[in-house]
């Protein structure tokens, strides 16, 4: 069985830090990290920068230039900014664009899938739900309502999605499985759920049929998060 | 301490390989032009890449000559994802257009009967070499046992020297003369990472 158990994190100020209930806990640096993803069984791991972006991007390709990480990472922040990719783009095997992916013309995107392949490319899409549709939640704090087509046409251009529930994002609540209806049954082997994981929810959405499971919390803290 | 070449061409993970090579103590050097490169010097071709862009890049470089020249004077070679399907004649992807024509295969986009699929993850490996091909090149011990990490929508197909394959038609590991091609990322897969390393020591 393919397992993709992975860890979110958000990268600021050379800094790692990890969403935890509801606010930012620093982790420490790269030299840190890189000694326990093994021990925790990480088998993906997605850094989220954040803050000053050219100064961040900088900082985290000299971290990664200087550090071996041997699971394959995943980052999201671009917001289309060609320098910043140009900065990180030899030491990453993909992308996740989430206001870029709204957008639906984002030339760096586009740029991403010529350099390093149409696999290289997913799709971020901070989520909530109400009776009818998933929900967009923007940076700037505005809903935008996606349709299953919506939804269908971001698997035609992105090679996997990564639904991050933010309501539950940063708890230790359990997954909320009705996000899971929202979304066609044809693509849950292309799709990847984040927010308020917990140990049993990794085994459950395997069993669905996902792609990966990515938590963002307790894994650093000897919970148990993720067999290993 | 061995020195090792990595195709440098302004696209895939150049930095990602060269952190798993020194972290497994050999000295990298990067090629960008024949001019870099030595011809008994092994050298890694790295993925996460268009394979139809890597070779028009290969090509425009000049490398593809260095390139074959290293393959036919048997000079360790080793093709990562995009970096092994590069050598074979063809491959559809981007539209279609023609590889390094080095090895006889070619690459198509995944599928079975007519539907298309992505393949990302981890896949156990357990793979005793005692006795295969590899041997006059690898200790007689090498066994591969682990998990490999796949990320692809494109693989190898008609490998006539393939000697590990995936979903019957695929091919997950080359070796000819002394290419080794790999459809996996040996710098990805956690712990199997340090055994595919070894790959450059063995004689």
């Amino acid at each position: 069985m393919r397992t993709r158990a992975g860890l979110v994190l958000i990268y600021e100020q050379e800094i790692l830090f990890q969403s935890y209930g509801g606010s930012l806990r620093p982790l420490g640096d790269f030299s840190i990290l890189v000694g326990s993803l093994q021990f925790h069984g990480v088998e993906e791991l997605m850094i989220i920068v954040t803050g000053d972006k050219e100064k961040n991007f900088q900082a985290l390709a000299n971290d990664l230039k200087n550090t071996y990480i041997d699971i394959p990472i995943v980052i999201s922040g671009l917001n289309g900014d060609i320098s910043n990719y140009l900065a990180i783009n030899k030491s990453v095997e993909r992308f996740a664009f989430s206001s870029s992916a709204l957008e639906g013309n984002c030339k760096l995107v586009d740029r991403v899938i010529l350099d390093c392949g149409r696999q290289a490319a997913l799709a971020l899409l901070p989520i909530k739900y109400d009776k009818k549709s998933l929900i967009y939640q923007d940076l700037s704090g505005e809903d935008i309502r996606l349709s299953e087509k919506d939804i269908c046409q971001f698997f035609h251009k992105y090679d996997e999605i990564i639904f991050q529930y933010l309501v539950q994002t940063g708890l230790q609540a359990g997954f909320d499985y009705e996000v899971l209806k929202f979304i066609p049954q044809k693509f849950l082997s292309r799709s990847i759920f984040s927010g308020g994981i917990v140990q049993s929810d990794v085994e459950r959405l395997f069993s669905y049929g996902v792609a990966a499971v990515y938590g963002e919390n307790s894994i650093m803290h000897g919970e148990g998060f993720y067999e290993s | 301490m061995l020195s090792i070449e990595i195709l440098s061409l302004g696209i895939g993970n150049v930095d990602s390989v060269g952190c798993w090579l020194e972290s497994n103590g050999y000295q990298v050097v990067l090629i960008q032009s024949p001019e870099d490169s030595e011809i008994g010097r092994p050298l890694v071709i790295p993925g996460v890449c268009s394979t139809l862009e890597l070779s028009k890049r290969i090509i425009q470089s000049g490398l593809h000559e260095v390139i074959a020249e290293k393959y036919c004077s048997d000079v360790k070679i080793m093709g990562i994802c995009a970096g092994f399907q590069v050598m074979g004649t063809h491959t559809t992807e981007d539209g279609g257009g023609d590889c390094l024509n080095l090895c006889s295969f070619h690459t198509n986009r995944l599928g079975k009967s007519g539907i298309s699929y992505n393949r990302v993850g981890w896949e156990s490996l357990d793979l005793n070499l005692k006795g295969k091909s590899l041997r006059h090149i690898v200790s007689p011990n090498y066994i591969l046992r682990g998990k490999a990490f796949y990320n692809q929508r494109y693989g190898v197909e008609g490998d006539q020297n393939t000697i590990l394959k995936y979903d019957s038609d695929f091919s997950a590991i080359h070796f000819s003369k002394c290419f080794l091609g790999l459809q996996f990322h040996p710098e990805k897969s956690g712990a199997l990472s340090k055994t595919f390393a070894r790959y450059f020591d063995e004689n």
